[in-house]
């Protein structure tokens, strides 16, 4: 078995386009989210997104592959890979809407022209936009793009690191692409999942979620950069059939699922320095998450929700969040939320209100989805070879 | 070579009628089936109840699902409703355009509680699937899996056809297949063992891979996946020795993951003790899986 390290990153939200300006941007909690105006015949609705940072809306049918490219692109050289390294290097991509998006813009363009036009025309596999960057910038290893909601880009992680561990490859690049599309955004407002404002996760004036667009990259690798190079020292996934879009809330399976992370990586709870919950600020969410954290700490560690600042990216969430998080943790703290999830609306779960200082240590970051899939990982920076 | 145990095979192939999808059997095996399920998620289902058949499957069986296309036919109808006919996303509709909604159905219907992931590739889904769970069984994180390809054909077929570049009159279909993989355990009964499920850069790797394999061309037959061109089959023929050539696509309607066909034709009839399946990509990459009956 062989080492696996998060390498060269890159990460492009709503708060910056480079993954060190984020850290002055979570300085302080973001303003209002933009509000994009999606029409549907004569109707309009007016849907709160958090968008990419400088990259305007009306760049739709382009800007994801634009967007995708310069991570990709700054992942890369961070790593340090060159042409051969990187025509062996594997790809795994997770989101829930790849590239639909563009897929909209050009139907919607086409339909312009001819009524009768024909959807999904150019593009109609999942698998089209990984295969595209492959093209573009010469990575040949495995591909594989998974499609499980919200765990998206984190199970991506995971089967990257295991496919590394086990010497299928020397490098992987892991990506966590969601850009604005209107099926989402409709499809959210039509669950009444969607609230007004900043998200406010574990509060008792929580008002559903905010969707953000968010991108990021990371490349493994064997190598170390750095003496505090980051690792999955373990993971878990696991199903819960309670209930297609909400979890058990009892917190049975979101507990089973830390648990196993913690068994895999031959730890225990209180082993653990923080946690970043998943946080999506809808009453069952936060309910069966605040449920499981209780079964699993009988004192929880220090406790960060990053959807707050970057809204909820779905499927890229995984390695957004988890960058963010290491970025952060990289500098010595854990990022706060003053004034939110710290009313005890979920007792004994409260997040972090000022910025306090981070050991290195074991971290468990989560991810609770669509469909039952379940993702915990454990995330060490001790600097030390894995047994 | 030591590999997973193949126990169980499952699987729907049916031809598309132009005129119009035929209801999939579905509640010939389960009778209370979910309700306000597509039919891609019936696909799933089809395959891998068909592939339990009567066993007792382990409740921590994990579950791998894989498509090139995803829920097209619900991806497509959203996507119409909406710019044709200014129609919002249902909520139920929306939901089931997320891929493992289908996880959910099979792990919920067989009551498994365990890993469950849903993958895309374009040319090798099944192979990429089957190559996650391979690792996940190697690293003791499970020990019994489902491993499952949905493809679904979209109405109007002719559409379909243009979409997936197909010749106007060519035969297109539904299929899923499943493969119930474990490790060793005598007190079953087994179909074959998968020993390796891999994807490579170009040829010359995959050449090299099964040049450490040490098949040999009476044990071993060759099988060129649907995306391999027959001049590179002939090339991986000639190169590797493997001249005993193991046909599954002829008559066979169009649909992406035809290499899961490739598994149940090679275990389920009398030939060769292994069989190595060969697939190919656009960007020249290669996937192979390494069978034992």
């Amino acid at each position: 078995m062989r080492p696996c390290f998060l390498t060269g990153a890159a990460l492009h939200t709503s708060l910056a386009a480079d993954l060190a300006d984020h850290l002055e941007a979570v300085a302080t909690l973001p303003g209002e989210p933009q509000t994009v105006t999606v029409a549907v015949g004569a109707e309009l609705s007016q849907l709160p997104y958090r968008l990419l940072a400088g990259v305007p809306l009306d760049q739709s049918g382009t800007r994801l592959h634009g967007v995708a490219g310069a991570l990709v692109e700054r992942a890369l050289l961070a790593a340090g890979l060159d042409a051969s390294q990187r025509r062996h290097c594997g790809l795994f991509l997770g989101s829930s809407s790849f590239d639909i998006g563009d897929t909209e813009a050009c139907y919607a363009r086409a339909l312009r022209e001819d009524p009768q036009a024909l959807a999904m025309a150019g593009s109609s596999s999942v698998g089209t936009l990984a295969d595209d960057l492959r093209r573009h910038f010469g990575l040949r290893g495995a591909c594989v793009s998974f499609s499980t909601a919200c765990t998206g880009s984190a199970n991506a992680l995971l089967c990257a690191d295991a496919m590394v561990r086990h010497g299928r490859l020397e490098h992987a690049l892991v990506l966590g692409l969601e850009t604005f599309n209107q099926v989402t955004a409709l499809g959210f407002q039509g669950l009444q999942l969607l609230g007004t404002g900043r998200m406010r996760p574990f509060s008792a004036d929580s008002a559903g979620l905010l969707l953000g667009e968010g991108c990021s990259a990371v490349v493994l690798g064997n190598r170390p950069r750095g003496p505090h190079a980051w690792r999955l020292a373990g993971s878990s996934n696991h199903c819960d059939t309670f209930g297609i879009s909400t979890a058990n809330p009892d917190g049975s399976i979101v507990a089973a699922t830390m648990q196993e992370a913690l068994a895999a990586a031959g730890l225990r709870a209180t082993d653990i320095v923080a946690i970043k919950a998943h946080g999506t600020a809808t009453l069952a969410g936060d309910t069966a998450e605040a449920a499981g954290m209780r079964r699993v700490f009988a004192q929880a560690p220090p406790i960060t929700a990053l959807k707050p600042f970057l809204g909820h990216t779905l499927g890229a969430c995984g390695l957004n969040e988890l960058l963010l998080y290491c970025a952060a943790a990289d500098n010595g703290f854990l990022i706060p939320t003053p004034g939110i999830g710290a009313d005890d609306a979920h007792p004994g779960i409260r997040l972090v209100q000022s910025a306090q200082p981070l050991p290195r240590g074991h971290h468990m970051l989560n991810y609770f989805g669509f469909g039952g899939n379940n993702t915990s990982l454990i995330l060490s920076n001790l600097g030390t070879e894995p047994a | 070579m030591k590999g997973w145990q193949i126990y169980a095979l499952g699987a729907h192939e049916q031809r598309a009628d132009d005129a119009a999808p035929e209801p999939l059997p579905l509640r010939a095996l389960l009778p209370a089936a979910p309700r306000r399920i597509g039919r891609f998620i019936q696909l799933a289902l089809i395959a891998a109840l068909r592939c339990r058949g009567q066993r007792a499957l382990p409740p921590d069986t994990a579950v791998y699902l894989c498509s090139a296309r995803g829920d097209l036919e619900t991806t497509l109808e959203i996507l119409q409703d909406l710019f044709r006919k200014a129609q919002v996303p249902k909520p139920l509709q929306f939901v089931n355009t997320v891929s493992n909604a289908a996880c959910f159905h099979v792990a919920q219907v067989l009551t498994l509680q365990s890993r469950s992931h849903f993958t895309c590739n374009r040319y090798a889904a099944l192979e990429s699937a089957l190559q996650i769970a391979a690792l996940d069984l190697a690293d003791g994180r499970v020990r019994s899996a489902l491993v499952g390809s949905i493809d679904l054909a979209t109405w109007p077929l002719a559409e379909h056809r243009r979409r997936v570049g197909l010749a106007p009159a060519a035969a297109v279909g539904d299929a899923a297949h499943c493969l119930w993989l474990g490790v060793p355990d005598s007190s079953r009964p087994r179909l074959g063992e998968l020993l390796a499920a891999e994807q490579f850069p170009d040829q010359a790797a995959l050449l090299q891979w099964i040049g450490a394999q040490g098949l040999s061309p009476e044990r071993c037959s060759l099988a060129a996946g649907q995306f391999l061109s027959a001049d590179d089959a002939h090339m991986l023929r000639a190169a590797t020795g493997l001249h005993r050539s193991f046909e599954y696509l002829t008559g066979r309607p169009y649909y992406d993951s035809q290499s899961g066909a490739a598994i149940g034709a090679f275990l389920q009839a009398p030939g060769s003790e292994l069989l190595l399946h060969v697939q190919g990509d656009a960007l020249g990459g290669r996937s192979a899986l390494l069978l034992r009956r």
